[in-house]
């Protein structure tokens, strides 16, 4: 600002009626105003990529998923329900991890993973009242559980009962898997 | 801006460090909006994978945990409410102190059945989630699972991975 400026601002104050030291005073204000007031912002850029930074390796977007499972309450001796037996499906999964389906009484047959799906499809279409069990030895591990109930929801069927394997159905199993052992257990 | 000339000339100009503020916050309220703190377990696992796309639930949940069965299936309770993990934990002797921490706790078979009932009847909105190794044993999945219908929970969730 010239020293003319500066001058002709303290006149037009002088001319808005105020007194000479007002004037004054004011001046030396608006000449501490038109200094740049210089804030460092590098702190607060530290702070708020320091903060980024926690938060971008702490957080995960990739959730795992999960699969709902209802469980269904206790009967409290009430009326079972009797169901003929070619209403229902059964898929057995043996201890190590190999898949067996049948319809009602007749015999389990193996069934391939991949295979599962079309099966189960071809019986719920066929039949709409079938009724979809799945019977996993206690000794199979999990992921072939997991990977029936999958494939079993995948041919869209949307409730199913996860029953016990009696001894019977699991001695079927066993004949299917080992054909030789048996004569020998049963000598 | 002619950038080579600022910085030949040794970069005394002044830089306006406000976009670069804007961006860094804008960038700092997303994550903070975003992230969950989840809880962690100390048994490391191997989850199987299904095509399930649901997604585990973020808040108000329980987790029971099956390590692999080499490992000896060890049962792991945790939950993300801090009173719940305490009331809960209390029934087996586990200080309100103790049970401070988030990693999860070890327990027994037989003392599940008391530790869920009591955490159901502390939080009864709370949901579910089993937590199993693809390679722990059927029959201790299923134990655990008859334990959360008796303890009246209405379904469990299956922790997997989304298979490829």
């Amino acid at each position: 600002m010239s020293l003319l400026e500066r001058s002709r601002g303290a006149k037009e104050q002088m001319r808005l009626g105020k007194t000479n030291s007002q004037a004054r005073k004011t001046k030396k204000f608006k000449e501490k105003s038109d200094e740049v007031a210089n804030i460092d912002l590098a702190p607060l850029v530290d702070i708020a990529f320091l903060l980024l930074t926690f938060f971008m390796m702490t957080t995960t977007f990739a959730k795992p998923n999960v699969m709902e499972m209802g469980l269904p309450e206790e009967s409290k001796g009430g009326k079972a329900v009797e169901i003929k037996p070619e209403n229902v499906l059964t898929i057995r999964i043996s201890k190590v991890g190999k898949a067996y389906l049948n319809q009602g009484l007749d015999k389990p047959q193996e069934l391939p993973f991949d295979k599962i799906k079309d099966e189960i499809s071809k019986f719920v279409k066929s039949n709409p009242y079938i009724i979809t069990t799945i019977k996993v030895d206690k000794d199979a591990e999990y992921v072939s559980m997991v990977d029936v109930v999958d494939e079993v929801y995948n041919a869209g069927v949307r409730k199913f009962a996860l029953a016990d394997m009696n001894d019977k159905e699991k001695q079927e199993i066993d004949e299917l898997e080992n054909p030789d052992a048996v004569p020998s257990e049963t000598n | 801006m002619n950038f080579f000339a600022f910085f030949l000339h040794g970069g005394d100009d002044h830089v306006d460090l406000a976009p670069l503020v804007d961006i860094a916050f804008l960038l700092l309220t997303f994550f903070m909006m975003t992230t969950t703190f989840k809880v962690s377990d100390e048994v490391v696992l191997k989850l199987p994978a299904s095509t399930s796309e649901e997604k585990e639930p973020t808040t108000r949940y329980i987790t029971v945990t099956i390590g692999d069965s080499l490992s000896g299936n060890p049962i792991v309770f945790n939950a993300d409410l801090q009173h719940v993990r305490q009331k809960a934990l209390a029934v087996i002797g586990i200080s309100e102190k103790e049970a401070l921490k988030t990693t999860g706790f070890e327990v027994k078979k037989d003392q599940l059945y008391g530790i869920l009932n009591v955490a159901r009847q502390v939080e009864p909105s709370q949901k579910i989630v089993l937590k199993c190794d693809k390679h722990a044993k059927f029959g201790m999945v299923q134990d655990v699972m008859v334990v959360m219908k008796k303890v009246n929970f209405k379904d469990v969730q299956l922790m997997t991975e989304l298979e490829n």
